[in-house]
């Protein structure tokens, strides 16, 4: 029984976009509705539902499945939304040069009687793989509406939106959806009559790189290049010239003393305002050390710093005032600390860093990176697949932790999600603590990353025979190596800088206001004499650095840059060693409140709040080891 | 050493370790019953004075006979076979890996073993660690 649904009733249905996972499903979501959704070239992009309209339609993009007995949580999300939406239209995304595999979804979807089209997507690379596909014999074998494109060109989709009016139930014979080797000859046998692939003879240089990168030699090498192209670009570039750039050109020679200058003129007060040099050096990185310095100026400028003229004979009027220029472009304001922090600091990091990311994520060399990593992972009761959501939380650990619902056993989920919140520092703390390692010598930043390391492999490995249960198989699938498409990187590097500047400029500014009240209440000063016994005695850091560690619990980042203007801004405090304890303490902070909301949502209270009630000591007791031993070694 | 079983069932030529019923049984290898990995037939195993009777006689070959399976770490890089079983009790395990299309009969190609399995299935390049690789029966290409 084939019924072809009216205009009017498919028009009232929502519209579910299923398939393997990494066929393209996002893209076409993105090409139907006009919603942005991030893309990548590896499996386990998608872990939520998006949802978007196109014309009447409501559609929903799911995250991938291979079956439709799911063994992780984003295909149970596949799965629930499925039975949720009983009357909705199916297009099924298969990728045309795995059609076999799509197939067995096919007939598993079939079964569940609903009206479907089938898209064949990536035709271009069926193309270059020599392959043919008969579309019109596909859809009379399958009796349902099959719709080729190539989502990423746009291709196809005018003709998908007209033929989901047309969906209709397939009309296969009824087998058992459990029996894989029978659903697997079946797609066998329409595979031959409507499929060809032949195989190229030579080997492009994109399969030979992603052969090369799972090989234990050139592997090896590979990773190497691609952690000090990141150094480089994140580390030198961004966090370096980029910030030097926007922090003392943009904000300290225009945008402070502009905002100073505007401020003082409408809330006058008795006041000098001290006056700093500022330098402004461009240059093109080639070590931490050393550069080619193409342009460099120096200038003296209006500082923040100011000196009350006469304050015995002030009004009230004048000290509020001064309190409301001091909440705005004092040393704690919100546009001379707080904006400089979020736009001139962050900004440029997260910058660089989203985008090498965005290009690694699409060349599909991230699950190949995965396999070499699995027997590292395996001593921590993880697999390699762990590694995805770890180097995403490189870019951001809140958004990493939802990731972690690719992986199938909630044993292994928590401890990645441990590892997450101790030790994975996101794109803006990685690139201010890549600022700092330019401070101390070569030894100790090979000491601060062993020590990193192996924090991570003890902690995982003592979490994950404490916590028990079962690990999962390492079963994973590359994705082809493809060149990455300028479009989607810049697209995907905004989406997240947007996402990340919402949830950083406010919590930026909480944390300077928070600061700002402190200090004027005088208990800045106080806390810090507090923690002095901790700062001073068992971390070695001056008193000034408190207040790192106090803001570094709303965003350990924001502690990373208030250490990083202690360590190498003009007015530097830390000595080499005291730049090590204080880079291994922020390291190993919580990640930020987010990130604990985050772990609360994913895995409940009790674990959000035994991973903090860890986390923080163990960052101190690190710290205050790192001081003392480091001493010792002469670090 | 080696101990090569011919199923009387389906002919599939298999070392005695491989049985599916020697995993876990309190007999060990003092029991004479053995269990094909292919299809399940259960079957007493000729005593070896009778297998080493039939050698000297030269009535069964000496080393691996034709047609006999092998494990997929036993071939080379670049070789093609065809999976005979997922030799495991593990059915979730034998699930995931049928998703991906190694379901007995099917053809395979094993591009790397180290640091992790990489082997092709059709058009699926697949990674998987040794555990797992080691559970794959496959017959060679020469056998096939």
């Amino acid at each position: 029984m084939s019924t072809t649904i009216t205009a009017t009733s498919a028009r009232e249905r929502p519209v579910i976009l299923v398939g393997n996972p990494n066929v393209g499903k996002s893209v076409l979501f993105t090409k139907l509705t006009g919603k942005f959704v991030i893309i990548s070239n590896y499996p386990g992009t998608t872990v939520e539902i998006a949802r978007g309209q196109c014309g009447e339609f409501h559609v929903l993009d799911t995250p991938g499945l291979n079956d439709l007995t799911p063994a992780t949580d984003d295909a149970r999300v596949t799965c629930a939304v499925l039975r949720e939406h009983a009357d909705a239209v199916l297009v099924q995304v298969a990728d045309a040069k795995n059609l076999r595999r799509a197939l067995v979804l096919t007939q598993q979807l079939a079964a569940l009687g609903r009206p479907m089209v089938l898209v064949v997507n990536m035709l271009d690379e069926l193309d270059q793989c020599g392959g043919k596909l008969d579309v019109r014999r596909l859809s009379e074998l399958l009796s349902i509406p099959v719709v080729p494109t190539i989502a990423t060109a746009n291709t196809g989709i005018h003709l998908l939106k007209q033929q989901l009016e047309h969906a209709r139930v397939p009309m296969l014979p009824a087998t058992d959806t459990r029996d894989l080797p029978a659903l697997w000859r079946r797609a066998n046998d329409i595979v031959a009559q409507c499929y060809r692939l032949t195989r190229p003879h030579r080997a492009t240089v994109a399969q030979k790189l992603g052969w090369w990168a799972t090989q234990p030699g050139r592997g090896w090498i590979l990773a190497a290049a691609v952690l000090a192209v990141m150094f480089w670009f994140v580390g030198l570039l961004g966090a370096g010239v980029a910030v030097d750039l926007l922090e003392s050109g943009l904000f300290g020679r225009h945008l402070n003393p502009l905002a100073i200058r505007v401020v003082d003129a409408l809330l006058p007060f008795p006041h000098e305002h001290q006056r700093e040099v500022n330098e402004v050096t461009l240059k093109l990185p080639l070590t931490p050390t050393h550069g080619v310095t193409v342009w460099e100026s120096t200038r003296e400028v209006v500082s923040t710093e100011h000196e009350s003229v006469g304050p015995e004979h002030w009004t009230r009027w004048d000290h509020a005032r001064r309190l409301a220029h001091d909440f705005l472009v004092g040393p704690y304001g919100q546009i001379t600390m707080a904006l400089s922090y979020a736009l001139a600091i962050v900004l440029p990091i997260v910058t660089s860093f989203f985008l090498l990311f965005s290009v690694l994520e699409d060349s599909g060399y991230l699950p190949r990176l995965a396999v070499m990593v699995n027997r590292l992972m395996r001593r921590m009761g993880l697999n390699g697949k762990a590694v995805l959501p770890m180097i995403l939380g490189l870019g951001c650990d809140t958004m990493a932790a939802m990731t972690t619902r690719i992986l199938e056993t909630r044993k292994e989920r928590v401890v990645t999600t441990l590892l997450l919140a101790l030790a994975v520092p996101c794109s803006a703390q990685l690139g201010v603590l890549l600022a700092m390692l330019t401070r101390i010598s070569f030894a100790a930043a090979l000491f601060w990353v062993g020590l990193i390391t192996g924090v991570c492999v003890v902690v995982g490995w003592l979490a994950a025979r404490l916590h028990g249960g079962a690990g999962s198989d390492f079963i994973m699938e590359l994705p082809p190596m493809r060149r990455p498409q300028w479009d989607n990187v810049i697209a995907k590097t905004l989406a997240r800088l947007k996402w990340y500047l919402w949830e950083v400029v406010p919590l930026f500014m909480a944390g300077t206001a928070v600061l700002f009240g402190l200090h004027e209440l005088g208990w800045l000063e106080r806390m810090a004499a507090w923690t002095e016994p901790l700062v001073t005695g068992w971390l070695g850091l001056p008193r000034e650095t408190a207040a790192a560690f106090l803001i570094g619990f709303l965003r350990r980042d924001y502690g990373a840059v208030y250490l990083l203007d202690a360590a190498t801004g003009p007015a530097a405090v830390l000595t080499a060693h005291q730049v090590l304890v204080a880079m291994v303490t922020i390291t190993l902070f919580m990640p930020c409140v987010a990130t604990l909301f985050m772990i609360h949502r994913e895995l409940g209270w009790r674990t959000a709040a035994a991973i903090a009630l860890f986390v923080f000591p163990f960052a101190f007791f690190m710290g205050g080891v790192v001081h003392h031993v480091g001493g010792w070694l002469g670090l | 050493m080696k101990r090569w079983l011919e199923c009387p069932n389906c002919g599939l030529g298999f070392d005695r370790a491989d049985s599916p019923c020697q995993r876990g049984c309190p007999l060990g290898r003092w029991c004479d019953l053995a269990c094909c990995p292919a299809c399940g037939h259960e079957f007493a195993a000729p005593p070896r004075w009778w297998q080493w009777w039939r050698r000297v006689r030269r009535h069964s070959p000496v080393g691996q006979p034709t047609g006999a399976v092998c494990h997929l770490g036993d071939l080379q890089e670049g070789e093609t076979t065809e999976l005979v079983c997922v030799n495991t009790a593990n059915e979730h395990r034998r699930h995931s890996l049928a998703v991906y299309g190694l379901v007995p009969g099917c053809e395979l190609t094993l591009q790397q073993k180290r640091p992790a399995y990489v082997i092709r299935i059709g058009e699926t390049e697949l990674a998987l660690e040794h555990a797992i690789a080691t559970e794959l029966l496959v017959r060679r290409r020469s056998a096939i």
